[in-house]
C-alpha cells in the first residue's frame, strides 16, 4: 500500500512536474491536429485525417455526401471529448447518416455543427477553432462490450520516457459517452507488466464490478485482459520521443478491432485520479525514473515493468492461501536465450534485504547481463564499507508457481552457496516458516 | 502616485449617481444579512458600488478614524496614507478606497480556498466580482438575484438548444432573456416589497449575466455534481468575501494603515504561492490509495 507522501498532489503536480512541459509542448498537445501532424511525421499510428476546415467556406465546399459513414468530426482543441459528433454509417439516402445513439442526422445539421466550432462553440477558452474529419475507430470486442456508448481508451502516463502508469477507461451513461473520469466514467487501473487490471474508481471512488453486456451481469474490474499491451506501451513511449519537450505526458490510445492500438491525444496536464484505481501513488514512481538514462523503447518498457509491474500479493488469499516459504527455495528463472527457456536455481529467502540479487556470473551466463535488460547502474556500499557500482537488471521467476516480474540488484555471490537472494519487495503475500 | 489618485477619481466617477435616497433604519429587512449580523449600519451594503449616496452617519465612523489619525509629513512609511487624504480631499468617497484596498484580500482568501482546502470556483476574478455585488445588493438580494439570473439563462439554453441558431446569437439572446427577467424581478419586488430596487443597479446585474454565462462555459466539461460544487463553492467564498469586505473593524485597519495591511496581503499571497502539499480535500479524494 502507498503511503501519504508517495501520492501527487494537485499542488505538487502544478508546481515540480508540469515544469518538464515547455510551451513548445503544450503547444502541440492542446491542439488534436497539431499532435497529429507530429504523429505523422514519427509513423506512430492514429486515425486517419480525412479534411480540415478552416473556415466557413471549406465546409461549405466539402463534398459531405461522399462520405460513407464511419467518420468522427472534431473540434481542434477542446476539452473532454466536447463537441465530438461521432457518425457510424450511411442511411438510406445519399447525405443522412446515423450516429452512434440511432438519431439520424444530415449535411446541414453537420455544417451547422461544423460552423459552432470555427466559433468555438467548443473550444477550452472560447475562442475560433479549427473542426477536422477524421475515421472512426471500431471498438475492439473486449471493450465494446464494457461499455454502452462511447470509446474507452487508454492512458498512459509517460515520465522520462519510461511509462509510470496506466488505466482503462470505460464510458459511462453518467459520463455521456465521454472517457473523461472527471464526468463519471470508469477508470481502471492496468498493471503495467501484464496488462491486466487491478482496482476500479468511479468519482473519485473505488468500484469493484463494472457492467458486462455480452454475459449481462456484473463483472469485477480486476483480471481484464488489454491485448497488444507490450505494443501500447511502445507507442507511449515513442510518443513522447515525437514530442520530447513533453516531459511528463500522458498518452490516450483506442484500441481498433482490426488494426490495433492508435494514439489519440496527447495531454500535457495528466489528471491524478489514476492513482486512485492504480492503488499506488504517482509521486514515488516519478521520483524513481527522474534522472534514468533510458537507451531505446525496448529498454524504457523493460525499466517501467520491472520497476513499476504489480506483485499481485492480493491474489494470494490471506486465510490459509498464504505460501509458506522455506530459507531455502527452487526458483525457476527466465532466461534470455535462445536455446534454454528457463532455468532452475535455489534461492535463498533473506527478509533483511529490499531488493532480490543475483550472482553476476549466473546472470551473465543466462543471457540477463544483456545491454537493454540492465535497466540502471546503482552505487552500493558493502557492510566492509566498500563502494560497489552494481546494475539492476529485470528479471521474471517463478516461485512458489507464482510468477514474479521484477528488478535485482547483481552482485558477486561467487563464493556463496545460493547464487540467488530473495528480498522483502519480491516476498509480497509469502509467509517464511523455519521448519517443515 | 498620481496614478492611483487618477484610477480613484475614475473609479469614483462611474459610482457616483444623482438620486436621492433617505437613510435606511438600522433593522431594515432591506439592509442585507452582513448589517444584521455585524450589528451596525451596513456601510457598503448601501453604498459600494450602487447608485446611492452613502448613509451619512455609516460614513461617518471611516471619515471619523481617518481624521483622528494623526500622520506626519510624506515618509516611505506613510505615502500610502497620504495618497488616500488626498484622494478624498478630492472627491473619491471613502468607501470606494477601502473597497480598492480589500479587494487583493479576497482575492487572496479564494487563492488560498483554492490552494489550501480544494474547493473549486469559478477562478479568482468572478468570486471577488459577486462579494462586491453581494455587497452593493444585500447578501439576501444578491443570492435571489443570481439564483434568478442562473435560472433564466438555464431556461434560456434549453429552450434554444431545440432552435439551430448561429452559437453568437444564441448568446445574444440568452443576454436578451435574462434582461427582459430581471424585469419580473422588478415588478414582483414592486408588489412584495421584498427588496428596495434602488440598491440593484447596473453593475450588479451585469457581474451576475457575465456570472452565469461563466457558469455554462465552465459547466461543459464538468459532471452535474463538479457543477453544483463549484457554484456551491463560488457562492460561500463570495459570501465570505463580501462579510470581509464589509467588516468595520477590516475596514479601518486597511484604512488608517494602507502600508502594513498592503504588505501583509502580499506576504499571505506570496506564502500561499509557495505551498506544495496536500490541499484539505485531497486527504479524502485519495484516502483509499493508502487505506486498505
Amino acid at each position: 500500500m502507498a503511503n501519504l507522501s508517495d501520492v501527487l498532489t494537485k499542488n505538487i503536480r502544478n508546481w515540480t512536474f508540469l515544469r518538464y512541459n515547455s510551451p513548445a509542448g503544450r503547444w502541440v498537445a492542446n491542439s488534436k491536429l497539431r499532435t497529429k501532424k507530429v504523429l505523422d511525421k514519427t509513423e506512430i499510428a492514429n486515425p486517419k485525417l480525412l479534411a480540415v476546415f478552416k473556415n466557413q467556406k471549406d465546409v461549405v465546399k466539402f463534398p459531405w455526401e461522399d462520405l460513407e459513414g464511419n467518420f468522427v468530426v472534431k473540434p481542434a482543441s477542446s476539452s473532454g471529448g466536447d463537441g465530438i459528433l461521432v457518425i457510424r454509417k450511411r442511411a438510406k439516402w445519399a447525405g443522412e447518416w446515423f450516429l452512434m445513439n440511432g438519431s439520424k442526422v444530415d449535411v446541414s445539421y453537420l455544417r451547422y455543427h461544423c460552423f459552432d466550432i470555427l466559433q468555438g462553440r467548443f473550444n477550452i477558452r472560447k475562442v475560433p477553432d479549427k473542426v477536422f474529419v477524421e475515421e472512426r475507430i471500431k471498438i475492439h470486442p473486449k471493450f465494446l462490450r464494457l461499455t454502452n456508448s462511447g470509446t474507452p481508451d487508454i492512458r498512459v502516463i509517460v515520465f522520462n520516457s519510461i511509462p509510470v502508469m496506466s488505466m482503462l477507461r470505460i464510458p459511462t451513461d453518467q459520463s455521456n459517452g465521454k472517457a473523461n473520469l472527471h464526468q463519471g466514467a470508469i477508470g481502471l487501473g492496468i498493471d503495467l507488466a501484464t496488462g491486466i487490471t487491478t482496482f476500479g474508481v468511479q468519482n473519485n471512488r473505488p468500484v469493484k464490478m463494472i457492467y458486462d453486456r455480452r454475459r449481462k451481469k456484473m463483472v469485477k474490474v480486476n483480471g481484464i485482459k488489454v491485448p497488444f499491451w507490450n505494443s501500447i506501451l511502445e507507442l507511449a513511449v515513442r510518443c513522447q520521443n515525437a514530442v520530447s519537450s513533453l516531459e511528463f505526458l500522458g498518452v490516450d490510445l483506442i484500441l481498433d478491432k482490426d488494426r490495433g492500438p492508435m494514439v489519440l491525444e496527447l495531454n500535457a496536464r495528466p489528471g491524478l485520479a489514476i492513482q486512485i484505481c492504480n492503488r499506488a501513488g504517482l509521486k514515488r514512481r516519478l521520483d524513481r525514473v527522474e534522472g534514468l538514462k533510458v537507451r531505446n523503447v525496448t529498454h524504457a518498457i523493460r525499466i517501467s515493468q520491472s520497476l513499476f509491474g504489480s506483485s499481485f500479493a492480493d491474489r494470494v488469499k490471506p486465510d490459509g492461501g498464504t505460501k509458506a516459504l522455506l530459507p531455502l527455495e527452487p526458483i525457476r528463472v527466465k532466461t534470455l536465450l535462445k536455446k534454454q527457456k528457463k532455468v532452475d536455481l535455489i534461492a535463498k529467502i533473506d527478509t533483511g534485504a529490499f531488493r532480490s540479487s543475483i550472482d553476476e556470473e549466473t546472470a551473465g551466463e543466462i543471457g540477463l547481463l544483456e545491454k537493454n535488460n540492465i535497466l540502471y547502474y546503482r552505487h552500493y556500499s558493502s557492510s566492509l564499507g566498500k563502494g560497489h557500482r552494481r546494475p539492476v537488471i529485470g528479471i521474471t521467476f517463478w516461485l512458489k508457481g507464482q510468477r514474479i516480474a521484477s528488478a535485482v540488484n547483481v552482485s558477486d555471490r561467487k563464493k556463496l552457496r545460493t547464487k540467488f537472494l530473495i528480498g522483502r519487495r519480491d516476498l509480497q503475500g509469502f509467509m517464511v516458516k523455519l521448519d517443515e | 502616485m498620481t496614478i492611483s489618485f487618477f484610477a480613484l477619481l475614475t473609479a469614483n466617477s462611474l459610482i457616483i449617481s444623482g438620486r436621492d435616497q433617505k437613510s435606511t433604519g438600522f433593522f431594515d429587512p432591506i439592509m442585507g444579512l452582513s448589517a444584521i449580523t455585524l450589528g451596525r449600519a451596513p456601510v457598503f451594503a448601501q453604498g459600494g458600488i450602487s447608485t446611492e449616496p452613502l448613509d451619512s452617519a455609516a460614513v461617518g465612523h471611516l471619515d471619523l478614524a481617518l481624521e483622528n489619525q494623526k500622520i506626519g509629513p510624506l515618509s516611505p512609511f506613510n505615502f500610502l496614507k497620504h495618497a488616500i487624504r488626498l484622494a478624498i480631499e478630492s472627491g473619491a468617497q471613502t468607501d470606494t478606497v477601502v473597497l480598492i484596498l480589500l479587494l487583493p484580500l479576497v482575492a487572496i482568501i479564494v487563492s488560498a480556498l483554492y490552494y489550501l482546502v480544494g474547493l473549486t470556483g469559478f477562478g479568482i476574478f468572478i468570486p471577488a466580482m459577486i462579494a462586491v455585488s453581494f455587497l452593493a445588493t444585500g447578501i439576501p438580494a444578491g443570492l435571489v438575484l443570481f439564483a434568478m439570473i442562473l435560472l433564466l439563462t438555464l431556461i434560456a439554453k434549453n429552450l434554444l438548444r431545440k432552435i439551430r441558431l448561429h452559437y453568437s446569437s444564441r448568446r445574444a439572446i440568452t443576454l436578451w432573456v435574462v434582461c427582459l427577467g430581471t424585469f419580473v424581478l422588478f415588478f414582483l419586488s414592486s408588489i412584495l416589497k421584498v427588496f428596495d430596487l434602488k440598491r440593484i443597479s447596473i453593475f450588479p446585474i451585469l457581474f451576475m449575466v457575465l456570472l452565469s454565462e461563466e457558469f455554462f462555459r465552465f459547466q461543459t466539461g464538468l459532471s452535474k455534481k463538479e457543477a453544483v460544487n463549484s457554484t456551491v463553492g463560488t457562492l460561500f467564498i463570495s459570501i465570505t468575501g463580501a462579510f470581509l469586505m464589509s467588516w468595520s473593524w477590516l475596514q479601518e485597519m486597511v484604512l488608517l494603515y494602507p502600508e502594513i495591511s498592503s504588505l501583509l496581503i502580499l506576504l499571505i499571497g506570496f506564502a500561499i504561492g509557495r505551498y506544495t502539499g496536500f490541499r484539505l480535500l485531497e486527504y479524502r479524494r485519495f484516502r483509499s490509495i493508502w487505506k486498505k
